[in-house]
């Protein structure tokens, strides 16, 4: 018997809260091997949907290895308030797709918050396993102005 | 050797004029009002890829002048720049990002506009045309625009050098790349950044900065044979296009070899080309994508960066993909190297905010190769041109 919605829910919260913690060889480990990540926006200058970041596993487990090599400010954190929308079957078979409303606030290390970036994470998940795993993340963000930007997916 | 007591911190570097800029020049509130009224009000600037605007009436608003603006392509195809600025009462005219409209009409009272900008409806007219106040002197505000290899520029003075004049053969190099096939934006995001607007127009001439880009002490170009393979060209007007920077991409993780996508034409798999527009935009290439820089100054210490990332536009949905990869791992707003440019920018502004730094260093000479700062000295000496006092002493009288 596979995944329910409450553990699914349970789940996607334990991402989340990987990611905040740049736990990312946890994060990985829920993922799926053929997971892809993916943030997009719809630009209204070009009426068009843009995409920002794209990888599949190796791709950001590359991503992950130089982080500690770039540029940045050490002790910058990232959270992000996750709020499930909704929990639906897939249409292949042991596969849930989860909608979620995303906050994420960026801290510095001085310990000024402010609001990162808004937007929605659509999640395919694979629900029949022992545990589930993601397969695909689609971070569709509303906020398109990111400041001088992130090397950390949202 | 030893450090330094404030006296002579904040002494005049003993080099050349030339070699080196007064912090103030990105700080005193003055500079930045002349900036507006000498340089941004009379050079031509670059709006737009005339693929934002694809088909008759579409319109494409932006805010990177210091007045509202709207470009619309009319009936006849050509590309005509507005203020974007209703005559009567002064309302945003166009208030989505873009679209298409034959007629624009002003939200607050109606008034109504065709694709040259002539007022041709008013409501009520009556009390108008009692008041002397005919339709024909409720145009819109036109200002000069011209398009080279697509590329779309607006200039806010009535009276300029014509477009070809002031670009003379600097963007010659990329004729093929802009006009054999159709190109468009693929890519589009901006970013508000606390630095001085020259701030980032410098982080793309200043070359000497490569070691601070993890991918880029991953890659060959920061070998002497590939240094010395670059050339720094000076073009009139404070133009410049830094050429011969090749490139191993090597087998990095995240992205497919450039090989395997359509380039774009003219360029080379491995070729990276800059070309700085005095004074705001950046047009370069990395083989398969472009990418376009524009700074708007909007304070002293606070500017708009929008970026642009264009290909082919017959892409088949593979090479997209490819390209948009491509074009991401450097330059997109997660990308390896942008935030940490625009970090930078940031951090260098702190400083001269603070007036913790009183000079900027350019006195790099390599024969205008490799790593020379040729180009930043070329840019502050039209700079200097346009203001009437030399960049490394900008408060003088």
């Amino acid at each position: 018997m596979g995944a329910g919605k409450e553990e699914i829910r349970d789940f996607l919260n334990r991402v989340a809260d990987a990611l905040d913690r740049e736990a990312w060889d946890e994060f990985l480990s829920m993922c799926a091997p053929e997971f892809e990540y993916r943030v997009t926006a719809h630009s209204y200058e070009l009426d068009e949907d843009m995409i920002w970041l794209i990888h599949n596993l190796d791709g950001l487990r590359h991503l992950f290895e130089v982080l500690p090599e770039q540029l940045g400010r050490k002790g910058t954190r990232m959270l992000r308030h996750v709020s499930i929308v909704a929990i639906e079957p897939g249409e292949t078979d042991g596969r849930m797709i989860a909608t979620s409303k995303v906050i994420a606030v960026r801290t510095s290390p001085e310990g000024v918050s402010e609001l990162f970036a808004a937007g929605r994470y659509i999640d395919v998940v694979d629900a029949a396993g022992a545990a589930p795993r993601l397969i695909r993340r689609e971070t569709r963000l509303d906020t398109r102005e990111l400041g001088i930007g992130s090397h950390v997916p949202i | 050797m030893s450090s330094r007591d404030r006296a002579a911190w904040e002494r005049p570097p003993d080099l050349p004029p030339t070699h080196y800029v007064d912090t103030a020049a990105y700080s005193d509130p003055g500079i930045f009002a002349d900036e507006m009224g000498r340089i941004m009000a009379r050079c031509w600037r670059f709006a737009c890829h005339e693929s934002e605007l694809a088909d008759a009436f579409d319109f494409r608003t932006f805010d990177h002048a210091e007045v509202p603006l709207v470009a619309v392509r009319g009936g006849d195809g050509r590309v005509r720049i507005f203020y974007n600025v209703c005559p009567h009462r002064g309302a945003r005219l166009f208030s989505d990002l873009s679209g298409n409209a034959r007629l624009k009409t002003c939200f607050f009272h109606h008034w109504t506009f065709d694709w040259k900008g002539a007022c041709v409806s008013r409501p009520r007219p009556e009390p108008y045309e009692d008041a002397n106040l005919s339709a024909e002197d409720c145009g819109l505000r036109e200002v000069r625009t011209e398009t080279l290899y697509g590329l779309v520029f607006f200039n806010l003075d009535d009276d300029p050098v014509p477009l070809a004049e002031y670009l003379g053969d600097v963007l010659s190099s990329y004729e093929r790349t802009l006009t054999e096939e159709p190109v468009e934006v693929f890519h589009y995001h901006r970013a508000t950044i606390r630095a001085n607007w020259k701030q980032w127009v410098e982080s793309n001439m200043d070359h000497y900065h490569e070691w601070m880009h993890v991918m880029l002490r991953r890659t060959n170009v920061l070998t002497e044979e590939t240094f010395f393979k670059r050339r720094v060209e000076l073009h009139p007007h404070g133009h410049i296009v830094f050429r011969g920077m090749e490139i191993d991409y090597g087998d990095q993780a995240t992205i497919l070899p450039r090989e395997r996508t359509k380039l774009l034409p003219g360029l080379a798999a491995e070729t990276f080309h800059s070309t700085p527009l005095f004074p705001n935009t950046v047009l370069m290439t990395r083989g398969t994508v472009m990418r376009i820089d524009t700074t708007t100054p909007l304070t002293p210490d606070t500017s708009l960066v929008e970026f642009r990332g264009l290909g082919l536009k017959g892409d088949s949905a593979e090479d997209r993909m490819i390209r948009i990869r491509q074009h991401n791992e450097f330059w997109g707003p997660m990308s390896h190297n942008l935030p940490e440019d625009l970090f930078a920018a940031e951090q260098c502004a702190h400083a001269y905010r603070s007036g913790a730094a009183s000079y900027g260093n350019i006195c790099r000479e390599e024969n205008l190769s490799a790593q020379d700062d040729g180009g930043m000295r070329h840019f502050y000496a039209e700079w200097s041109r346009r203001m009437g006092r030399p960049a490394s002493d900008p408060l003088a009288a």
